[in-house]
């Protein structure tokens, strides 16, 4: 049989792998080019910063090591607090990226928990999809934000597993599963993965994909962590496909036929 | 010649006017990998960094990409 395959779709576009990786954390740039590799993503992150003016002169760019000829380079707008600063990274990203138009949108409330400020993500959401922007929505759990950033256009929306780098899990399936059941668009998880059964279980909820960074950057073997999440993503998606058994509370089925063990009358 | 207070990356700076956008990448000496650039809010092209004027009080950002989620 043949193993069921379709791509995800952005935009109208194809991407190969259903798992997207972060660039941050990492020891070094090998690590992360070697992690990158092995998670065999196509679409990667990479955060957009002011430079160092006078300083680290020499130092290597990302760029160098995740080439934007190799994969869809994702620019996020992580550390900012506004709509407005968020606008502005995003048309600097833009800038830098020769006009690539595929980015993540992520509106931050609070420096501690780094949970989304929802009714800031929904303003920027709405000025970049009108400057022709293609948005990857960061929201939180909440499946009437989730709809509202739909219905402003943005081309995928990415609900928190849980807190950002704080590799919990998916704290709350249901609520992903009400935002999965209405979606129109590609539902990605984003943020608390921690390790490989957390992609799993997102898959298996109904997931498009799921993004993750600190689950990898932060493995004690990042590269072997990366091959985890890719088998993982990969096999939640052939679970959802092929459809899990009903569960059958309080009641036990044997596997073995009933009839003709040594220890029967019949 | 004239020495005007300009505020690049949020830290202010005094540059000799007149001088372009062009001269004052170069005078920072940014000039690896690929990096953009705004002046008030306002994106200014590649193309355009040698007709670019910088004035006094602009607020200028450049920017990289880094490792980020």
């Amino acid at each position: 049989m043949k193993e069921p395959y379709a791509p995800l779709i952005i935009n109208n576009k194809e991407y190969r792998s259903r798992l997207l990786v972060g660039t941050g954390k990492y020891k070094d740039l090998v690590e992360t080019r070697d992690a990158i590799e092995a998670s065999g993503a196509d679409i990667v992150t990479v955060a957009i910063r002011r430079t160092n003016i006078g300083q680290n002169k020499d130092e290597p760019n990302i760029l160098e090591v995740i080439s934007p000829d190799k994969y869809t380079i994702l620019p996020n707008t992580a550390g900012c607090y506004t709509a407005e600063d968020a606008v502005r990274t995003l048309r600097l990203a833009r800038e830098l990226l020769n006009g690539h138009s595929l980015v993540k949108l992520e509106v931050l409330g609070d420096p501690d928990t780094l949970y989304p400020n929802v009714g800031e993500t929904i303003k920027a959401a709405e000025m970049l999809v009108k400057e022709g922007f293609d948005v990857m929505a960061y929201t939180s759990d909440d499946p009437i934000a989730a709809k509202e950033l739909e219905m402003i256009g943005c081309s995928a929306v990415m609900p928190l597993a849980s807190l950002i780098g704080s590799g919990m899990g998916i704290i709350n399936p249901w609520n992903l599963g009400i935002i999965i059941e209405n979606a129109n668009v590609p539902i990605i998880v984003d943020a608390g993965v921690g390790t490989a059964s957390d992609a799993a279980i997102a898959m298996e909820l109904g997931c498009a994909g799921v993004l993750t960074n600190t689950a990898i950057a932060k493995a004690k073997n990042p590269v072997l962590m990366a091959m985890a999440m890719r088998e993982a993503v990969h096999a939640g998606y052939m679970a959802q496909s092929a459809g899990r058994m009903e569960k059958q509370i309080y009641t036990a089925s044997p596997s073995s036929p009933e009839l003709g063990n040594i220890a029967s009358n019949n | 010649m004239k020495e005007i207070e300009i505020i690049i990356n949020g830290k202010s700076i005094s540059v000799t006017e007149p001088i372009s956008l062009q001269q004052l990448i170069k005078q920072l000496e940014i000039n690896k990998g690929k990096f953009a650039v705004d002046i008030n809010g306002q994106i200014i092209p590649k193309s355009e960094y040698q007709n670019c004027d910088i004035r006094e009080h602009d607020n200028i950002e450049i920017v990289v990409a880094v490792g980020g989620g």
